[in-house]
């Protein structure tokens, strides 16, 4: 069985109302009979996929120079349910310092970047 | 011998008739025979031979000058071929003289437009590495200067982006770009 075909089979479960950690427990079961333990990132990136094209949820990673406030936070959720089409979103924030400033939101099946660091290095590609 | 015959008869005949004129007849008969037959006697083996001989050396004479003749007009005729040979020769050595000229003439043109082509190319292939040298040198600076600038940007933005700024870059950001 592909990785793909895994990832709408759990994604059908889980739009069908079964419980996340029900669905990745047989997935887990399936993967490590399988010998594929490696493969489980990328599954899960899999899962994310099938699921924001559904429009059901949306795995978004947010990177930002200094922590987001709580109204910002809010309003990206938003924004974000807008943009992707999802009914839920799912936030991962974190902190890196590298990007200098601004945002980058990236979820399964698209990026937004936002920062400085990409506008310096877009400075240095424009010469 | 016949000399002192004749003085001996002489000295014995005794003048008579024409012995008036002291001749004596009988001496004279016998000269006059011996004299006939000495003359004969030449006649008959001495003057042939050397009519012979002269004849002889007359034809070996006028063979002589004939051949003399002969050899005159050969080297005359060898004289005129020979100035003929040389005329010729020399007509032909000016023409070959001439041509090797021209040849050597277009050896020394087609020699100096190799020469002028040859230098045209080295020149040309000069200024193309030249050109590609500058284009190197001008791309390599770009890049420096960009990232020098980059680099400076970088600098004052750190030291300038405060956390107000990063806030008002992010409304920004999620008000033109997640629309």
């Amino acid at each position: 069985m592909t990785r793909r075909t895994l990832a709408k089979y759990a994604a059908d479960l889980i739009t069908a109302g079964s419980a996340a950690k029900a669905v990745a427990r047989q997935l887990a079961a399936g993967l490590i009979e399988a010998g594929r333990e490696k493969e489980v990132e990328l599954l899960l990136n899999d899962i994310y996929w099938e699921l924001e094209n559904r429009g059901q949820l949306a795995l978004a990673k947010v990177s930002t120079a200094r922590s987001l406030p709580r109204e910002l936070t809010n309003e990206l959720t938003a924004k974000l349910k807008k943009a992707t089409g999802v009914r839920s979103i799912s936030l991962e924030t974190e902190v890196d310092k590298s990007i200098i400033g601004g945002i980058k939101v990236e979820t399964a099946s698209r990026v937004w970047d936002e920062t400085v660091s990409r506008k310096l290095s877009d400075l240095r590609e424009a010469f | 011998m016949i000399l002192s015959t004749t003085i001996y008869l002489a000295q014995e005949a005794q003048p008579s008739g024409i012995g008036a004129f002291n001749i004596n007849l009988k001496a004279f008969l016998f000269q006059l025979v011996t004299f006939l037959l000495v003359l004969l006697a030449f006649k008959r083996w001495v003057v042939p031979p050397i009519i012979k001989t002269l004849e002889a050396r007359q034809k070996t004479l006028e063979k002589s000058l004939v051949h003399a003749k002969q050899t005159e007009e050969t080297l005359a005729r060898a004289e005129a071929k020979a100035e003929e040979i040389l005329a010729k020769a020399r007509n032909r050595a000016d023409e070959t003289l001439k041509e090797t000229k021209a040849s050597a003439e277009g050896v020394i043109a087609s020699a100096e437009e190799a020469a002028a082509k040859r230098a045209e190319y080295i020149v040309k292939e000069a200024e193309a590495r030249l050109q590609q040298e500058r284009a190197k040198l001008k791309d390599e600076l770009k890049d420096e200067l960009a990232e020098l600038v980059a680099d400076t940007a970088e600098i004052i933005v750190r030291q300038k982006l405060d956390d107000a700024s990063d806030r008002r870059l992010i409304e920004a950001a999620l008000k033109e770009t997640l629309r």
